[in-house]
């Protein structure tokens, strides 16, 4: 999905139509009064209105006065000082009479896709009053033009503003719709991103996304001064259950450790399958002694978890070690220290969490 | 054992279905003469891991004890916790060749007193340099065969595999 532009790069993109539009109709005016459609001096007056009417609009804009506003890119103000600048042309320039209910079209086109309906209204409404006052001052003025092409131009004014409303409607409706879609769009590729980035089976997150956290984490914690803590966790005996009651049991056990795991650990922490059997707990913000408690949570959490019986056991078991992060220390050496500390928890019971003291010396942690 | 069967430094292997690269080589010399390999195998970001190779196909994960750990020893028996290990075996250890990264902490030509213990809990190795105060503990886990292939070995049984399952839902037709 292409970037949205942003909101600065929006309004400079929206500076530069306003002020082409305002170039062009400054240069209509110019050319009328070359050809002898318009008065020079009404020509003058025009680009001078144009160019007052554009700096009040940029000003509005750009002091964030109009940020208040309902209309915050003020484009009813200025269709409605465009009607209102075709309104007096029309009454000074006879002979361009015909043509003035073309710019009325083209002024229009510049709300018909940002108002709603009911400034729409409002707007072709003030535009045929005008309009209509205007002609009717000029049927008195000069003559120009005769009734019956009054009352058509009005007319066929009225039924264009109708039409152009019917087809903002229309666009609205499209454009709800389409933003409608792509919200759904983003919604599907945050699921699909999150789903990638766990594992199928037990729903912790996979191996590279928790490399790239702790490669994260430990820069976070780097910078900021912060303590951070790994838990290496293995399941016990997953071995000796898949052989006595099939891999599914086995698959069924890992869902439920994944279960309790996370439900013993804080929303910020990060719980991730590092291998078959074996996890990873990142603990962001925790010292040696947080982690302690965090993994022997986790420990009594998975040890109520019921499985089938294996080895006169009937509940699953982990063993996890645990180590703070040291200054400079990368993925590799922090993992390996939380590692060897899993294989003293290992060979002390099972069921266990040692932590790796300052000293790196093992120290076995008493059940709560 | 034949040079094809064994993995030469910078190897790619994959270890327990994850890719990982032979980072270490050691050649060790029985008292016998028999030959073992140790390699240290890494990744882009996971801790290394210690593998004996101990046959053609056979080999034995050595996970180390944090190198300050210091368990009770007291004649032939070491404790861990509560967790008491026998002593059932003495390997004396010459290596013979140190690619790499060295495996432990060892150096070419180097004697190792290799001790094999066994408790309840499995199978422990207490490993030690005569002369020095260098010593190691490992807990030792067997490893599955088809658990430690090369990287070609690993791509040809996913293959095979794969070709397995297309013929199965063939045949389910």
């Amino acid at each position: 999905m292409p970037d949205r532009p942003t909101r600065s790069a929006r309004h400079a993109r929206r500076s530069r139509i306003a002020l082409a539009a305002l170039a062009a109709a400054a240069a209509s005016l110019a050319l009328a009064a070359g050809v002898g459609m318009a008065p020079i001096g009404a020509a003058i007056d025009g680009v001078l209105a144009l160019a007052l009417l554009g700096a009040l609009s940029y000003a509005a804009v750009e002091s964030g006065l109009s940020a208040r506003w309902s209309d915050a890119a003020v484009v009813t103000a200025q269709v409605a000082a465009a009607f209102l600048l075709l309104a007096w042309l029309t009454f000074r320039a006879a002979n361009a009479q015909p043509l003035i209910p073309l710019l009325y079209v083209v002024a229009a086109l510049f709300a018909v896709l940002q108002l709603e309906r009911g400034r729409l209204f409002a707007l072709a409404a003030f535009a045929l009053v005008a309009h209509g006052t205007a002609l009717f001052m000029s049927i008195d003025h000069s003559g120009k033009p005769p009734l019956p092409e009054a009352g058509l131009q009005l007319g066929a004014l009225l039924l264009v503003f109708l039409w152009l409303i019917y087809a903002a409607g229309t666009v609205r409706r499209l454009r709800a719709r389409l933003a409608a879609a792509r919200s759904r769009l983003h919604d599907f590729e945050r699921e699909a991103n999150e789903r990638a980035s766990r594992d199928a089976l037990t729903g912790a997150y996979h191996q590279r996304h928790l490399a790239e956290a702790l490669e994260r984490e430990i820069a976070r914690a780097e910078r900021v001064g912060k303590p951070l803590s790994v838990a290496r966790i293995d399941l016990d005996r997953l071995g000796a259950l898949n052989a006595a009651h099939g891999q599914i049991a086995g698959d069924v056990a890992l869902r439920r450790f994944t279960a309790a795991a996370t439900g013993a650990l804080r929303d910020v922490d990060v719980l991730g399958r590092h291998g078959g059997k074996e996890f990873l707990a990142i603990m962001p913000d925790t010292g040696l002694q947080g982690a302690v408690v965090a993994a022997e949570r986790v420990r009594a959490a998975v040890a109520r978890e019921p499985v089938p019986e294996v080895d006169g056991r009937r509940h699953l078991s982990c063993s996890l070690g645990v180590a703070e992060h040291r200054k400079g220390e990368n993925t590799r050496l922090l993992i390996g220290r939380a590692e060897a500390g899993l294989a003293y928890a290992k060979a002390a019971g099972r069921d266990q969490v040692v932590a790796l003291d300052p000293d790196g010396k093992p120290v076995l942690v008493e059940p709560a | 054992m034949a040079d094809d069967r064994v993995f030469r430094l910078d190897a790619q292997v994959v270890f327990r279905g994850k890719p990982m690269r032979v980072a270490g080589r050691m050649l060790l010399e029985g008292a016998s003469g028999q030959s073992t390999f140790r390699y240290l195998l890494s990744d882009e970001s996971g801790a290394p891991v210690l593998l004996e190779q101990a046959g053609e196909h056979r080999y034995a994960l050595l996970r180390a004890f944090p190198p300050a750990a210091r368990p009770a020893t007291a004649g032939n028996t070491i404790t861990v916790g509560v967790e008491r290990y026998t002593l059932v075996g003495v390997r004396r250890l010459k290596v013979l060749e140190l690619l790499g990264q060295a495996p432990g902490p060892v150096a070419r030509s180097e004697m190792l007193v290799s001790g094999m213990y066994e408790g309840l809990m499995g199978t422990m190795m207490r490993e030690m340099v005569p002369g020095t105060n260098r010593q190691v503990y490992y807990l030792i886990r067997p490893v599955e065969t088809g658990d430690v292939l090369s990287a070609a070995a690993y791509a040809a049984a996913r293959e095979a595999d794969s070709r397995a399952a297309g013929e199965a839902a063939l045949d389910d037709d």
